[in-house]
Protein backbone atom coordinates (compact mmCIF):
# COMPACT_ATOMS: atom_id res chain seq x y z
CA UNK A 1 0.00 0.00 0.00
CA UNK A 2 2.67 2.22 1.07
CA UNK A 3 4.47 2.23 -2.03
CA UNK A 4 1.89 2.53 -4.46
CA UNK A 5 0.44 5.52 -2.59
CA UNK A 6 3.84 6.99 -2.21
CA UNK A 7 4.39 6.28 -6.44
CA UNK A 8 0.84 7.62 -6.70
CA UNK A 9 1.74 10.93 -4.69
CA UNK A 10 5.18 11.27 -6.65
CA UNK A 11 3.29 11.14 -10.02
CA UNK A 12 0.95 13.61 -9.05
CA UNK A 13 4.13 16.19 -7.78
CA UNK A 14 5.38 15.94 -10.92
CA UNK A 15 2.22 16.52 -12.92
CA UNK A 16 2.64 19.54 -10.25
CA UNK A 17 5.43 21.27 -11.18
CA UNK A 18 4.90 20.33 -14.56
CA UNK A 19 2.01 22.62 -14.60
CA UNK A 20 4.25 25.28 -12.81
CA UNK A 21 6.82 25.41 -15.79
CA UNK A 22 3.91 25.71 -18.36
CA UNK A 23 2.05 28.48 -15.67
CA UNK A 24 5.25 30.09 -16.37
CA UNK A 25 6.01 30.19 -19.77
CA UNK A 26 2.49 31.48 -19.58
CA UNK A 27 3.24 34.48 -17.86
CA UNK A 28 6.41 35.15 -19.71
CA UNK A 29 5.12 34.97 -23.17
CA UNK A 30 1.74 36.84 -22.05
CA UNK A 31 4.00 39.60 -20.93
CA UNK A 32 6.29 39.40 -24.29
CA UNK A 33 2.64 39.78 -26.00
CA UNK A 34 1.79 42.89 -23.66
CA UNK A 35 5.54 44.42 -24.25
CA UNK A 36 5.12 44.06 -28.34
CA UNK A 37 1.43 44.01 -28.89
CA UNK A 38 1.57 40.91 -30.03
CA UNK A 39 -2.07 39.79 -31.04
CA UNK A 40 -1.57 36.04 -32.43
CA UNK A 41 1.17 35.36 -29.15
CA UNK A 42 -1.69 36.97 -26.69
CA UNK A 43 -4.34 34.72 -28.13
CA UNK A 44 -2.01 31.90 -27.36
CA UNK A 45 -1.37 32.48 -23.95
CA UNK A 46 -5.49 32.66 -23.70
CA UNK A 47 -5.82 28.92 -25.22
CA UNK A 48 -3.41 27.88 -23.08
CA UNK A 49 -5.09 28.88 -19.79
CA UNK A 50 -7.76 26.93 -21.36
CA UNK A 51 -5.13 23.49 -20.58
CA UNK A 52 -4.41 24.91 -16.86
CA UNK A 53 -8.05 24.93 -15.91
CA UNK A 54 -8.52 21.26 -16.84
CA UNK A 55 -5.01 20.18 -15.40
CA UNK A 56 -6.13 21.73 -12.21
CA UNK A 57 -9.35 20.31 -11.98
CA UNK A 58 -7.72 16.78 -13.25
CA UNK A 59 -4.86 17.64 -10.31
CA UNK A 60 -7.55 18.06 -8.25
CA UNK A 61 -9.08 15.06 -8.52
CA UNK A 62 -5.95 13.33 -8.00
CA UNK A 63 -5.78 15.01 -4.72
CA UNK A 64 -8.94 13.99 -3.27
CA UNK A 65 -8.83 10.36 -4.51
CA UNK A 66 -5.32 9.84 -2.14
CA UNK A 67 -6.92 11.41 0.42
CA UNK A 68 -9.71 9.38 0.10
CA UNK A 69 -8.27 6.39 -0.41
CA UNK A 70 -5.21 6.40 1.72
CA UNK A 71 -5.81 8.65 4.99
CA UNK A 72 -2.76 10.06 4.56
CA UNK A 73 -0.96 11.36 7.74
CA UNK A 74 2.09 13.70 8.53
CA UNK A 75 4.39 14.81 5.61
CA UNK A 76 2.27 13.13 3.49
CA UNK A 77 -1.44 14.88 4.74
CA UNK A 78 0.67 18.12 4.30
CA UNK A 79 2.36 17.34 0.87
CA UNK A 80 -1.22 16.90 0.07
CA UNK A 81 -2.74 19.49 1.16
CA UNK A 82 0.45 21.75 0.04
CA UNK A 83 -0.06 20.27 -3.63
CA UNK A 84 -4.01 21.04 -3.47
CA UNK A 85 -2.94 24.98 -2.69
CA UNK A 86 -0.44 24.95 -5.18
CA UNK A 87 -2.63 24.20 -7.90
CA UNK A 88 -4.68 26.53 -6.97
CA UNK A 89 -2.42 29.60 -6.79
CA UNK A 90 -0.87 28.07 -10.19
CA UNK A 91 -4.43 28.35 -12.03
CA UNK A 92 -4.89 31.74 -10.51
CA UNK A 93 -1.47 32.82 -11.82
CA UNK A 94 -2.84 31.20 -15.45
CA UNK A 95 -5.88 33.20 -15.15
CA UNK A 96 -3.64 36.44 -14.67
CA UNK A 97 -1.65 35.61 -17.41
CA UNK A 98 -4.37 35.12 -19.62
CA UNK A 99 -5.77 38.37 -18.15
CA UNK A 100 -2.64 40.54 -19.65
CA UNK A 101 -3.15 38.52 -22.55
CA UNK A 102 -6.25 39.97 -23.13
CA UNK A 103 -4.89 43.97 -22.21
CA UNK A 104 -1.89 43.17 -24.70
CA UNK A 105 -5.13 42.54 -27.27
CA UNK A 106 -6.77 45.48 -26.33
CA UNK A 107 -3.70 47.81 -26.58
CA UNK A 108 -2.71 46.43 -30.00
CA UNK A 109 -6.49 48.51 -30.91
CA UNK A 110 -5.71 51.56 -29.31
CA UNK A 111 -3.04 54.18 -29.96
CA UNK A 112 0.60 53.09 -28.70
CA UNK A 113 1.43 54.78 -25.56
CA UNK A 114 4.83 54.59 -23.31
CA UNK A 115 4.61 51.81 -20.35
CA UNK A 116 6.28 52.97 -17.17
CA UNK A 117 9.64 51.36 -16.26
CA UNK A 118 8.00 50.15 -12.87
CA UNK A 119 5.74 47.97 -15.15
CA UNK A 120 8.88 45.83 -16.16
CA UNK A 121 10.08 45.64 -12.67
CA UNK A 122 7.13 44.42 -11.18
CA UNK A 123 7.30 41.94 -13.56
CA UNK A 124 10.80 40.88 -13.44
CA UNK A 125 10.04 40.47 -9.52
CA UNK A 126 6.87 38.98 -9.99
CA UNK A 127 8.63 36.25 -12.38
CA UNK A 128 11.34 36.02 -9.83
CA UNK A 129 8.76 35.35 -6.90
CA UNK A 130 7.28 32.84 -9.13
CA UNK A 131 10.34 31.30 -10.12
CA UNK A 132 11.78 30.85 -6.34
CA UNK A 133 8.42 30.14 -5.16
CA UNK A 134 8.73 26.89 -7.62
CA UNK A 135 12.36 26.08 -6.88
CA UNK A 136 11.70 26.21 -3.29
CA UNK A 137 8.80 23.66 -3.42
CA UNK A 138 10.28 21.82 -5.72
CA UNK A 139 13.94 21.13 -3.76
CA UNK A 140 12.28 21.64 -0.08
CA UNK A 141 14.18 25.25 0.50
CA UNK A 142 12.18 26.49 3.05
CA UNK A 143 15.06 29.62 3.13
CA UNK A 144 14.24 30.25 -0.57
CA UNK A 145 10.45 30.29 0.56
CA UNK A 146 10.96 32.56 2.73
CA UNK A 147 12.82 34.71 0.33
CA UNK A 148 9.84 35.07 -1.83
CA UNK A 149 7.64 36.46 0.99
CA UNK A 150 9.90 39.10 1.45
CA UNK A 151 9.87 40.32 -1.95
CA UNK A 152 6.39 40.29 -2.08
CA UNK A 153 6.28 43.64 0.03
CA UNK A 154 8.98 45.22 -2.34
CA UNK A 155 6.27 44.17 -5.66
CA UNK A 156 3.28 45.74 -3.65
CA UNK A 157 5.10 48.74 -3.11
CA UNK A 158 6.14 48.97 -6.25
CA UNK A 159 2.56 48.73 -7.62
CA UNK A 160 1.07 51.03 -5.40
CA UNK A 161 3.57 53.70 -5.81
CA UNK A 162 3.13 53.35 -10.04
CA UNK A 163 -0.21 54.23 -9.25
CA UNK A 164 -0.16 57.95 -8.60
CA UNK A 165 2.03 58.47 -11.90
CA UNK A 166 -0.31 57.12 -14.13
CA UNK A 167 -3.11 58.87 -12.56
CA UNK A 168 -1.23 62.33 -13.23
CA UNK A 169 -0.52 61.08 -17.26
CA UNK A 170 -4.50 60.52 -17.31
CA UNK A 171 -4.96 64.25 -16.10
CA UNK A 172 -2.82 65.28 -18.85
CA UNK A 173 -3.68 63.19 -21.68
CA UNK A 174 -7.27 62.33 -21.41
CA UNK A 175 -7.08 60.78 -24.40
CA UNK A 176 -5.37 58.11 -23.35
CA UNK A 177 -7.23 57.18 -19.78
CA UNK A 178 -8.05 53.90 -21.70
CA UNK A 179 -4.54 52.30 -22.14
CA UNK A 180 -3.64 54.26 -18.74
CA UNK A 181 -5.68 52.21 -17.02
CA UNK A 182 -5.01 48.96 -19.07
CA UNK A 183 -1.52 49.66 -17.90
CA UNK A 184 -2.49 50.00 -13.83
CA UNK A 185 -4.81 46.78 -14.50
CA UNK A 186 -1.70 44.80 -15.53
CA UNK A 187 0.91 45.83 -12.97
CA UNK A 188 -2.16 45.04 -10.56
CA UNK A 189 -2.28 41.55 -12.32
CA UNK A 190 1.81 40.97 -11.98
CA UNK A 191 1.24 41.95 -8.56
CA UNK A 192 -1.49 39.61 -8.07
CA UNK A 193 0.96 36.88 -9.34
CA UNK A 194 3.37 37.72 -6.76
CA UNK A 195 1.07 37.01 -4.17
CA UNK A 196 0.58 33.64 -5.40
CA UNK A 197 3.99 32.87 -5.44
CA UNK A 198 3.83 34.64 -2.18
CA UNK A 199 0.83 31.66 -0.86
CA UNK A 200 3.10 28.96 -2.72
CA UNK A 201 5.82 29.73 -0.49
CA UNK A 202 3.65 30.08 2.61
CA UNK A 203 2.59 26.37 1.55
CA UNK A 204 6.17 24.96 1.30
CA UNK A 205 6.93 26.46 4.72
CA UNK A 206 3.84 24.57 5.93
CA UNK A 207 4.59 21.63 4.35
CA UNK A 208 8.33 21.29 5.58
CA UNK A 209 7.70 22.78 8.88
CA UNK A 210 3.74 22.10 9.68
CA UNK A 211 3.70 25.78 10.69
CA UNK A 212 1.12 27.92 9.24
CA UNK A 213 1.80 31.26 8.12
CA UNK A 214 -0.65 33.42 6.36
CA UNK A 215 -2.48 37.03 6.98
CA UNK A 216 1.04 37.90 9.25
CA UNK A 217 -0.16 35.31 11.36
CA UNK A 218 2.00 32.28 12.47
CA UNK A 219 0.47 28.89 13.89
CA UNK A 220 3.38 27.24 15.24
CA UNK A 221 2.94 23.58 15.35
CA UNK A 222 4.27 23.07 19.21
CA UNK A 223 6.30 19.89 20.17
CA UNK A 224 5.39 18.76 23.75
CA UNK A 225 8.06 16.98 25.47
CA UNK A 226 7.79 13.66 26.41
CA UNK B 1 -6.46 -6.83 54.32
CA UNK B 2 -5.55 -3.61 52.21
CA UNK B 3 -7.86 -0.76 51.69
CA UNK B 4 -10.96 -1.35 49.36
CA UNK B 5 -11.10 1.73 47.15
CA UNK B 6 -14.96 2.16 47.23
CA UNK B 7 -15.70 3.61 43.64
CA UNK B 8 -18.29 6.47 44.74
CA UNK B 9 -18.20 9.53 43.21
CA UNK B 10 -18.11 11.30 46.39
CA UNK B 11 -14.49 9.76 48.02
CA UNK B 12 -12.03 7.54 47.18
CA UNK B 13 -9.98 5.78 50.41
CA UNK B 14 -6.59 6.67 51.65
CA UNK B 15 -7.08 10.14 50.61
CA UNK B 16 -6.72 9.80 47.60
CA UNK B 17 -7.92 12.71 45.26
CA UNK B 18 -12.06 12.70 44.72
CA UNK B 19 -12.88 12.20 41.51
CA UNK B 20 -15.99 14.63 41.77
CA UNK B 21 -13.54 16.99 42.84
CA UNK B 22 -11.42 16.56 39.47
CA UNK B 23 -14.33 16.86 37.55
CA UNK B 24 -14.93 20.44 38.71
CA UNK B 25 -11.68 21.73 38.53
CA UNK B 26 -10.54 23.69 36.30
CA UNK B 27 -7.95 22.08 35.19
CA UNK B 28 -9.75 19.02 35.34
CA UNK B 29 -8.92 18.38 31.17
CA UNK B 30 -5.48 17.93 31.82
CA UNK B 31 -5.11 16.48 35.68
CA UNK B 32 -2.98 13.31 35.95
CA UNK B 33 -4.77 10.41 36.67
CA UNK B 34 -2.20 7.54 35.66
CA UNK B 35 1.94 8.74 35.90
CA UNK B 36 4.16 6.04 34.80
CA UNK B 37 7.70 7.10 35.79
CA UNK B 38 11.22 4.78 34.20
CA UNK B 39 9.07 1.72 33.70
CA UNK B 40 10.98 -1.29 32.81
CA UNK B 41 9.45 -4.92 31.68
CA UNK B 42 11.71 -7.93 31.58
CA UNK B 43 10.14 -11.31 30.56
CA UNK B 44 13.05 -13.60 31.96
CA UNK B 45 16.19 -12.23 30.14
CA UNK B 46 14.20 -10.08 27.42
CA UNK B 47 13.64 -6.48 28.51
CA UNK B 48 10.55 -5.53 26.81
CA UNK B 49 10.11 -2.16 27.72
CA UNK B 50 12.94 1.02 28.20
CA UNK B 51 12.26 3.28 30.89
CA UNK B 52 8.75 4.50 29.51
CA UNK B 53 7.32 7.45 31.26
CA UNK B 54 4.16 8.85 30.27
CA UNK B 55 1.32 10.62 32.44
CA UNK B 56 -2.34 9.91 31.17
CA UNK B 57 -4.83 12.73 32.12
CA UNK B 58 -8.43 12.20 33.32
CA UNK B 59 -10.76 12.66 30.93
CA UNK B 60 -9.19 11.89 27.90
CA UNK B 61 -8.53 9.44 25.64
CA UNK B 62 -4.88 8.20 25.23
CA UNK B 63 -3.82 5.40 21.89
CA UNK B 64 -0.66 3.94 22.32
CA UNK B 65 0.26 2.73 18.74
CA UNK B 66 3.09 0.90 17.30
CA UNK B 67 4.15 -2.39 15.54
CA UNK B 68 3.20 -5.99 16.68
CA UNK B 69 5.52 -6.29 19.63
CA UNK B 70 6.53 -2.91 20.46
CA UNK B 71 5.68 -3.23 24.15
CA UNK B 72 2.55 -1.20 23.97
CA UNK B 73 0.26 -4.00 25.25
CA UNK B 74 2.95 -4.98 28.09
CA UNK B 75 2.77 -1.37 29.36
CA UNK B 76 -0.95 -1.36 29.28
CA UNK B 77 -1.18 -4.46 31.57
CA UNK B 78 1.46 -2.97 34.25
CA UNK B 79 -1.27 -0.02 34.42
CA UNK B 80 -3.67 -2.80 35.61
CA UNK B 81 -1.11 -5.18 37.31
CA UNK B 82 -1.47 -8.11 35.12
CA UNK B 83 1.72 -8.99 34.57
CA UNK B 84 1.66 -10.04 38.25
CA UNK B 85 0.44 -12.93 37.06
CA UNK B 86 2.79 -13.65 33.92
CA UNK B 87 5.44 -16.33 34.90
CA UNK B 88 8.90 -14.25 34.70
CA UNK B 89 7.60 -11.04 34.42
CA UNK B 90 9.45 -8.43 36.09
CA UNK B 91 7.98 -4.40 36.25
CA UNK B 92 10.47 -2.15 37.63
CA UNK B 93 9.76 1.90 37.79
CA UNK B 94 7.01 3.45 38.85
CA UNK B 95 2.93 3.48 38.36
CA UNK B 96 1.26 6.19 40.29
CA UNK B 97 -2.85 6.11 40.41
CA UNK B 98 -4.08 9.29 41.63
CA UNK B 99 -0.25 10.30 42.86
CA UNK B 100 -0.12 6.96 44.85
CA UNK B 101 2.75 4.07 43.36
CA UNK B 102 -0.09 0.52 42.27
CA UNK B 103 3.19 -1.57 42.98
CA UNK B 104 3.08 -0.49 46.47
CA UNK B 105 3.26 -3.30 48.97
CA UNK B 106 0.01 -2.27 50.81
CA UNK B 107 -2.03 -2.15 47.49
CA UNK B 108 -4.30 -4.71 46.90
CA UNK B 109 -4.55 -5.89 43.04
CA UNK B 110 -8.22 -6.87 43.02
CA UNK B 111 -9.02 -3.75 44.43
CA UNK B 112 -7.24 -1.53 42.05
CA UNK B 113 -7.91 -3.77 39.20
CA UNK B 114 -11.81 -2.60 40.05
CA UNK B 115 -10.30 1.26 39.80
CA UNK B 116 -8.71 0.09 36.48
CA UNK B 117 -10.89 -1.50 34.34
CA UNK B 118 -9.90 -3.61 31.13
CA UNK B 119 -11.41 -4.67 27.67
CA UNK B 120 -9.79 -7.05 25.75
CA UNK B 121 -9.02 -7.45 21.87
CA UNK B 122 -12.07 -10.64 21.46
CA UNK B 123 -14.93 -10.36 23.53
CA UNK B 124 -14.86 -12.57 26.33
CA UNK B 125 -18.51 -12.84 28.14
CA UNK B 126 -19.03 -15.35 30.92
CA UNK B 127 -21.04 -18.25 29.75
CA UNK B 128 -23.63 -16.60 31.89
CA UNK B 129 -27.09 -14.23 30.97
CA UNK B 130 -26.31 -10.77 30.13
CA UNK B 131 -27.87 -9.61 33.54
CA UNK B 132 -25.37 -11.68 34.81
CA UNK B 133 -22.11 -10.35 33.20
CA UNK B 134 -22.58 -6.87 34.31
CA UNK B 135 -24.30 -7.73 37.26
CA UNK B 136 -21.01 -9.75 38.49
CA UNK B 137 -18.49 -7.07 39.33
CA UNK B 138 -21.31 -4.81 41.54
CA UNK B 139 -22.06 -8.24 43.37
CA UNK B 140 -18.42 -9.72 44.12
CA UNK B 141 -17.27 -5.98 45.06
CA UNK B 142 -20.66 -5.43 47.20
CA UNK B 143 -21.63 -2.34 45.35
CA UNK B 144 -25.39 -3.19 45.68
CA UNK B 145 -26.97 -4.13 48.89
CA UNK B 146 -30.67 -4.91 47.67
CA UNK B 147 -31.55 -6.50 44.32
CA UNK B 148 -33.11 -3.59 43.15
CA UNK B 149 -30.17 -1.32 43.24
CA UNK B 150 -28.14 -4.44 41.47
CA UNK B 151 -30.79 -4.19 38.75
CA UNK B 152 -30.13 -0.33 38.78
CA UNK B 153 -26.68 -0.76 37.89
CA UNK B 154 -27.36 -3.04 35.43
CA UNK B 155 -29.49 -0.80 33.68
CA UNK B 156 -27.28 1.97 33.78
CA UNK B 157 -24.00 0.19 32.80
CA UNK B 158 -26.20 -1.46 29.69
CA UNK B 159 -27.16 2.19 28.76
CA UNK B 160 -23.98 3.18 29.56
CA UNK B 161 -22.21 1.33 26.64
CA UNK B 162 -24.95 1.67 24.81
CA UNK B 163 -26.45 -1.57 24.71
CA UNK B 164 -29.61 -1.91 26.66
CA UNK B 165 -32.75 -0.67 24.00
CA UNK B 166 -30.81 -4.05 22.37
CA UNK B 167 -31.21 -6.45 24.73
CA UNK B 168 -33.44 -5.08 27.23
CA UNK B 169 -36.23 -7.70 26.53
CA UNK B 170 -34.03 -10.80 26.69
CA UNK B 171 -31.76 -9.79 30.12
CA UNK B 172 -31.52 -13.12 31.01
CA UNK B 173 -30.44 -15.13 27.61
CA UNK B 174 -27.31 -15.94 27.34
CA UNK B 175 -24.83 -13.36 26.76
CA UNK B 176 -22.77 -15.44 24.16
CA UNK B 177 -25.83 -15.42 21.93
CA UNK B 178 -25.11 -11.47 21.35
CA UNK B 179 -23.04 -10.41 17.98
CA UNK B 180 -19.41 -9.54 18.41
CA UNK B 181 -20.03 -6.15 18.72
CA UNK B 182 -22.84 -6.21 21.24
CA UNK B 183 -20.17 -8.73 23.12
CA UNK B 184 -17.76 -6.14 23.17
CA UNK B 185 -20.15 -3.22 24.52
CA UNK B 186 -21.40 -6.09 27.13
CA UNK B 187 -17.42 -6.28 27.95
CA UNK B 188 -17.32 -2.41 28.49
CA UNK B 189 -20.74 -2.67 30.24
CA UNK B 190 -19.73 -5.00 32.95
CA UNK B 191 -15.83 -3.29 32.71
CA UNK B 192 -18.08 0.44 34.21
CA UNK B 193 -20.93 -1.86 35.88
CA UNK B 194 -18.07 -1.61 39.09
CA UNK B 195 -17.05 2.57 38.66
CA UNK B 196 -13.39 2.53 37.20
CA UNK B 197 -11.80 5.72 37.17
CA UNK B 198 -9.28 4.06 34.33
CA UNK B 199 -10.61 2.22 31.17
CA UNK B 200 -7.84 0.26 29.43
CA UNK B 201 -8.45 -1.02 26.44
CA UNK B 202 -6.25 -3.65 23.95
CA UNK B 203 -7.35 -3.24 20.60
CA UNK B 204 -11.37 -3.13 21.25
CA UNK B 205 -12.13 -3.39 17.71
CA UNK B 206 -10.19 -5.41 15.93
CA UNK B 207 -12.74 -8.25 16.28
CA UNK B 208 -15.56 -6.10 15.09
CA UNK B 209 -16.90 -4.86 11.79
CA UNK B 210 -16.89 -1.14 10.81
CA UNK B 211 -20.27 -0.72 11.94
CA UNK B 212 -19.68 -2.28 15.39
CA UNK B 213 -16.39 -0.78 15.43
CA UNK B 214 -18.53 2.71 15.18
CA UNK B 215 -20.38 2.13 17.71
CA UNK B 216 -17.63 1.51 20.83
CA UNK B 217 -15.57 4.76 19.49
CA UNK B 218 -18.83 6.64 19.40
CA UNK B 219 -19.10 5.10 23.00
CA UNK B 220 -15.60 5.79 24.04
CA UNK B 221 -16.59 9.71 23.26
CA UNK B 222 -19.02 9.64 25.89
CA UNK B 223 -17.54 7.62 28.40
CA UNK B 224 -14.55 9.61 28.36
CA UNK B 225 -16.46 12.33 30.14
CA UNK B 226 -15.90 10.45 33.17
CA UNK B 227 -13.06 7.58 32.86
CA UNK B 228 -9.69 8.11 31.28
CA UNK B 229 -9.35 6.00 28.91
CA UNK B 230 -6.09 4.24 27.62
CA UNK B 231 -6.53 2.38 23.93
CA UNK B 232 -3.91 0.08 22.59
CA UNK B 233 -4.58 -0.22 18.76
CA UNK B 234 -3.25 -1.58 15.49
CA UNK B 235 -5.67 1.09 13.58
CA UNK B 236 -4.13 4.21 13.33
CA UNK B 237 -7.14 6.04 12.13
CA UNK B 238 -8.99 4.79 14.85
CA UNK B 239 -6.35 6.19 17.15
CA UNK B 240 -6.47 9.57 14.88
CA UNK B 241 -10.44 9.44 15.30
CA UNK B 242 -10.74 8.86 19.07
CA UNK B 243 -7.95 9.93 21.08
CA UNK B 244 -6.78 13.17 22.12
CA UNK B 245 -3.10 11.91 22.96
CA UNK B 246 -1.13 9.76 21.54
CA UNK B 247 1.66 7.64 22.42
CA UNK B 248 3.95 6.00 20.09
CA UNK B 249 5.86 2.74 20.83
CA UNK B 250 8.36 1.20 18.99
CA UNK B 251 10.98 -1.95 19.98
CA UNK B 252 10.08 -1.38 23.73
CA UNK B 253 10.76 2.26 23.56
CA UNK B 254 8.09 5.25 23.77
CA UNK B 255 9.39 7.01 21.11
CA UNK B 256 6.61 10.02 21.41
CA UNK B 257 4.21 10.95 23.11
CA UNK B 258 1.83 14.67 22.39
CA UNK B 259 -1.52 15.23 21.36
CA UNK B 260 -3.01 13.49 18.46
CA UNK B 261 -3.12 15.89 16.30
CA UNK B 262 0.34 17.01 16.50
CA UNK B 263 1.62 13.31 16.19
CA UNK B 264 0.02 12.75 13.17
CA UNK B 265 0.18 16.13 11.55
CA UNK B 266 3.61 16.68 12.30
CA UNK B 267 5.35 13.91 14.21
CA UNK B 268 8.88 14.91 15.96
CA UNK B 269 10.49 11.78 15.93
CA UNK B 270 11.34 10.09 12.01
CA UNK B 271 10.06 6.37 13.41
CA UNK B 272 6.88 8.05 14.19
CA UNK B 273 6.73 9.40 11.16
CA UNK B 274 8.06 6.26 9.02
CA UNK B 275 5.42 4.23 10.93
CA UNK B 276 2.29 6.18 10.81
CA UNK B 277 3.03 7.32 6.70
CA UNK B 278 3.26 3.48 6.50
CA UNK B 279 6.82 3.64 5.44
CA UNK B 280 7.16 0.63 7.49
CA UNK B 281 5.81 -1.64 10.12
Amino acid sequence: MALHFLREMDRINQQLIAVGGSVEKQVNDAYEALCSLDVPAAQRVIRQDEDVDAEEVQLEEECLKLLALYQPVAVDLRLIISMLKINIDLERIGDHAAHIARIAIRLSELPHIEVPQSMHTIYQQSKLMLRKSLLAFVEADSTMAETVLRMDDEVDALCKATMPGQIELIRGNPEEVEQRLMVITACRQLERIGDHAANIAEDVIYLLSGDIIRHGIVVRQTVRAT
Amino acid sequence: MNTVYRMNDATTANGLIDRSEASTSTHSKMSTKVSANKVNVYYGDTHALHDVTLDVYSQQITALIGPSGCGKSTFLRCLNRMNDVVDGCRVTGSIDLDGKDIYAADVDVVALRSRIGMVFQKPNPFPKSIFENVAYGPKIHGLAEHRTDLEEIVVNSLKKAGLFDEVKDRMHAPATGLSGGQQQRLCIARTISINPEVVLMDEPCSALDPIATARIEDLMWELKENYSIIIVTHSMQQAARVSQRTGFFHLGDLVEVGTTEKIFQNPRDERTKDYITGRFG
